[in-house]
């Protein structure tokens, strides 16, 4: 063991710049002094409660505790025209609420959550089981879907969150496996033919009908992002016809439509298509008795495949490691996936022990995601939150709102797509508005203001780059800083820490250097 | 001197973005390769391309009003035949545009409008992001490839770009330009292209003066996109992109704000307008851009799509209007402008139940411009019986995309595309698209 390069200091905050959000002063403190793998134990036994700071914010937010019957109940409405304008708008403008709120606790526990892993692993998987609020009925579904399906099960296997993501009726509904149904027999299209022609006494339009209900029956979106996206990655392992034999095993896998009971997973037996289905060079017999099982039955097939464990371990390697983690790296953590039965907290550890995870090269290799900036940012300036709106458009800008990804595949973890010359500029102004009091709602500690007070002018910069950036800075961004630092000096504003303070912090939050981790 | 050696080797020391994990398996790919020069003295070609994300429904752009069974299987979603109510704007015998698009009329009779129907991917995908992926990087079913056909053209043609008289290396620095916060799939690649940010963010003067110092200015040195002499920082490939970012929204701002339009052009509302409304200053201002892209949404039309009006009408006029006025704003640099808009497939030729279409094969392309030998529809016409259409469903492809790429870029571009340049493509029958 030799890595005489990094001190322990150095260690602990090239370890916190993947395994949480952002290292504060008193974080980076707290690893440096019990290390890593203490701490990551302790992360991994999660904690009883929040903090304070924490539950004060998230307790104003109504629908977070919610059931998706809750949300529905309190927030979709009705809307006849009978009601007043006022009233009408009222609550149309409710039914954006639940989603909004989500976004806010996501971000608010991203910033203030102690259990800083939790939310790392949270953002991963997020991301891997992607479901945005701007789909059908997702915004009503999405509040649970996170708390019940990411939050709490980014701790235990991956077959248990894969498994609770397919019945969950977020994910049923964003990727339409609640409408996809066995395709109708012919006696089914005749009888709509025959009730066509019986309404409108037209041959035409009969047969059009039956045309087009010919149409309806399997849908294969969730069938193809299951394996393509969520568990063996793009055409490993599988064919289009595997994509079309999964799309019959889950007909029927739909969402409960009984008033009376939870508005979650229902399993109709009339939507099912029957039979033994091969898929993935085995085949998976008609279950009569209980046909849903033969989705279960997939679906742990699919937890404890080789593809599986391959493409979750490069995808995580991916993401703590490097954007292109080598052969020999996911292979060892892809042993250790498939030796637990996918016990994701075995995963983390052996990548935060892996040799690899500290290699030279490693360091500071990733290229922060807009979320990872923007939460890094407010949690090395311990900002105060007090109003997340101006926070969630600073992401709109930088294209990645919280629970709106565009695609299925979530939003990408690589610098190649977000490294783009002008997406940049916004990281810039994003700095300069936080520390300028720019973003309302969010106010920066004055802290940090009062520590520099008590030390030379010329001496903060020094200081500044020990607290933001740990693991040193570049040539560029030093020189800036005294740059700006000296202009200052020279135009007199000589100890005016909130005159000066301000633009070198916003420098730095801006630099090359901040953008990595 | 052949291309591999000197373009890769240049690539890599370009200011370019994802160089951490630069695909250059489409480069090396390449062997040997000409490329046209270009005369010193012509304006330079531009070609803006506009992609409708979501699969637009090609059939209700490109009316087949011609072909009696297209009444037959849309019963309320169908286009009326030329002349009646709401009805088509005819183009020949067989065709008409939709009737929101009538601003686009003129250029038609101008010969400057060419629709091209039935174009699309060899590939089967139904998947939106397979298949604007494929589309983009003009490599169908190849998940290798992973630069831009419009990147990838920057990068193989820099080399022989030589700079025209009087024009100094800063020029090159705004070859291209995408319209929107991130760049799309088409302009990813090796060589830099600008994301255009928000007004907010462009004009912020505050804080490109904060930055200035950090990320170096034009003035300082004047850089050239291709050939940064600074040596790699600490900061890498994230402190250029930082520069990059910084020289070429100056000089994007410069070009803006030094060129007046002609007058008169009026834009209709809408961020599309905006964007095409500053593409227009920056190619009026003829220092040297090549490529603008810009991306579109809301074409996924499931449900509710609509027919001479609604939901569909109301895009289509906003994108016909939008573009009119472009093209007049553009004045004589119309000649040197080729507009391309496309999306990833068209919709299923019946309609469905939920008075939408869903997601289909063949689809459409518009091309305009100067160079266009516009004034007819192109692309074989099948027909609308099952056995005419692809899985007896969709609009079959009878024009690969990249037949229509590979025309812009060779006949509008002057570019000699390098073999390989779009991977196991073979030519097709597309011919007389552009003079």
């Amino acid at each position: 063991m030799s890595r005489p390069y990094l001190d322990d200091r150095r260690r602990a905050h090239h370890f916190l710049n993947r395994f949480s959000l952002g290292p504060t002063p008193a974080l980076l403190e707290e690893v440096t002094k019990i290390g890593p793998e203490a701490w990551l134990d302790k992360q991994l036994e999660g904690r009883a409660l929040p903090s304070q700071r924490l539950t004060r914010k998230l307790i104003k937010l109504g629908s977070y505790a919610l059931s998706n019957r809750e949300v529905m109940t309190e927030y979709s409405l009705p809307i006849p025209d009978t009601l007043s304008r006022e009233e009408r708008s009222r609550r149309q403008r409710l039914r954006y609420v639940p989603s909004a709120e989500l976004r806010d606790s996501v971000l608010l526990n991203a910033v203030y959550g102690d259990d800083q892993f939790k939310e790392v692993a949270c953002d991963f998987f997020r991301n891997h089981f992607a479901v945005a609020t701007d789909v059908g009925a997702v915004r009503y579904y999405a509040t649970e879907y996170e708390r019940e399906v990411i939050r709490a099960r980014v701790f235990g296997t991956f077959g248990d969150m894969l498994s609770a993501s397919a019945k969950h009726p977020a994910m049923l509904t964003y990727l339409d496996n609640a409408v996809s149904r066995r395709p109708p027999t012919k006696a089914e299209l005749r009888q709509v033919e025959l009730r066509v022609r019986q309404r409108t006494r037209s041959r035409e339009q009969a047969e059009q009908a039956s045309d087009i209900a010919a149409q309806r029956g399997l849908n294969e979106n969730y069938a193809r992002e299951l394996l393509e996206l969520h568990t063996l990655g793009v055409d490993n392992y599988y064919t289009q016809e595997d994509v079309e034999s999964v799309a019959r095993i889950l007909t029927g896998w739909t969402i409960e439509n009984d008033r009376e009971k939870p508005l979650g997973f229902r399993f109709s037996e009339s939507m099912h298509a029957t039979g033994n289905k091969r898929v993935l060079r085995s085949t998976i017999k008609a279950n009569s008795k209980e046909p849903v099982a033969e989705g279960d039955e997939l679906l742990a097939m699919l937890a404890k495949h080789k593809g599986t464990s391959e493409f979750i371990a490069w995808k995580l390697c991916r993401h703590l490691i490097n954007d292109n983690p080598n052969g020999d790296l996911v292979e060892r953590i892809a042993k250790v996936f498939r030796k637990s039965k996918g016990d994701l907290p075995e995963v983390y550890r052996a990548i935060a022990s892996d040799e690899e995870f500290y290699a030279p090269q490693n360091i500071r290799a990733k290229f922060k995601r807009p979320f990872e900036f923007v939460v890094s940012a407010l949690r090395a300036t311990d900002a105060e939150i007090d109003d997340c709106s101006s926070i969630h458009s600073a992401l709109n800008a930088m294209n990645e709102q919280l629970y709106l990804c565009k695609d299925p595949t979530g939003y990408y973890d690589q610098a190649e797509a977000w490294l783009d010359p002008g997406a940049f500029a916004v990281r810039w102004k994003f700095s300069r508005d936080l520390l300028r009091g720019k973003i309302s709602g969010v106010k920066v500690s004055q802290g940090i203001y009062k520590e520099l007070e008590a030390h030379e002018p010329p001496t903060w910069n020094g200081l500044l780059l020990e607290r933001f950036l740990p693991s040193g800075a570049g040539g560029e961004t030093r020189a800036a800083l005294g740059k700006t630092l000296r202009e200052y000096i020279d135009l007199g504003y000589n100890k005016h820490v909130e005159e000066l303070a301000p633009d070198l912090i916003s420098i730095i939050l801006g630099s090359p250097d901040f953008q990595k981790q | 001197m052949t291309l591999n050696s000197i373009s890769r080797r240049r690539l890599l020391q370009t200011t370019g973005v994802g160089l951490a994990s630069l695909p250059l398996a489409s480069l090396d790919s390449v062997s040997a390769a000409c490329l046209a020069p270009k005369g010193k003295d012509d304006p330079l070609p531009a070609v803006v391309s506009i992609f409708l994300r979501g699969g637009a429904d090609a059939m209700n752009i490109v009316v087949p009003y011609g072909t009696k069974r297209y009444y037959d299987i849309r019963p309320t979603l169908a286009i009326a035949p030329p002349k009646s109510d709401g009805g088509a704007l005819k183009l020949d015998k067989q065709f008409g545009l939709h009737p929101a698009l009538s601003d686009l009329m003129p250029f038609w009779e101008a010969e400057q409008l060419a629709p091209i129907v039935c174009v699309g991917s060899p590939h089967s995908t139904r998947s939106h992001f397979d298949a604007q992926d494929f589309m983009e990087r003009a490599a169908p079913g190849l998940r290798t490839i992973h630069d831009g056909w419009l990147n990838r053209y920057l990068a193989l043609s820099h080399d022989a770009r030589k700079p025209r008289r009087g024009e100094v290396e800063k020029a090159n620095i705004l070859r291209a330009l995408a319209m929107q916060g991130l760049l799309p799939r088409s302009l990813r690649g090796p060589h830099a292209v600008l994301a255009v940010p928000s007004r907010r963010v462009l004009n912020d003067d505050d804080t490109l003066a904060m930055f200035g110092p950090l990320y170096g200015t034009m003035e300082d040195d004047g850089m050239d996109m291709g050939e940064v002499s600074r040596a790699e920082t600490k900061g890498g490939i994230v402190y250029e992109t930082g520069r990059n970012t910084m020289a070429t929204m100056k000089r994007f701002r410069e070009l803006v704000e030094s060129s007046d339009g002609p007058d008169g052009v009026t834009y209709p509302g809408g961020s599309l307008g905006d964007k095409l409304k500053d593409v227009a200053r920056v190619i009026r201002a003829n220092e040297g851009l090549e490529v603008a892209a810009l991306d579109i949404g809301g074409w996924d039309t499931h449900s509710s799509q609509g027919g001479s009006e609604g939901n569909m009408a109301n895009r289509l006029a906003n994108l016909g209007g939008s573009l009119a006025a472009f093209m007049k704003d553009l004045g004589p640099h119309l000649e040197n402008t080729t507009v391309m808009v496309m999306t990833e497939f068209g919709r299923t030729c019946r309609e469905n139940g939920n008075y939408g279409t869903d997601h289909g094969h063949g689809g459409m392309m518009l091309v305009m411009g100067g160079g266009v030998k516009g004034g007819k529809v192109l692309g074989k016409w099948k027909g609308l019986e099952d056995d005419a259409l692809y899985q007896a469903r969709d609009l079959d492809v009878t024009t690969d995309f990249r037949d229509v790429f590979n025309e812009v870029l060779t006949k509008h571009m002057n570019f000699e595309l390098p073999r390989d340049f779009f991977p196991g493509y073979k030519p097709g029958k597309l011919k007389g698209l552009m003079s």
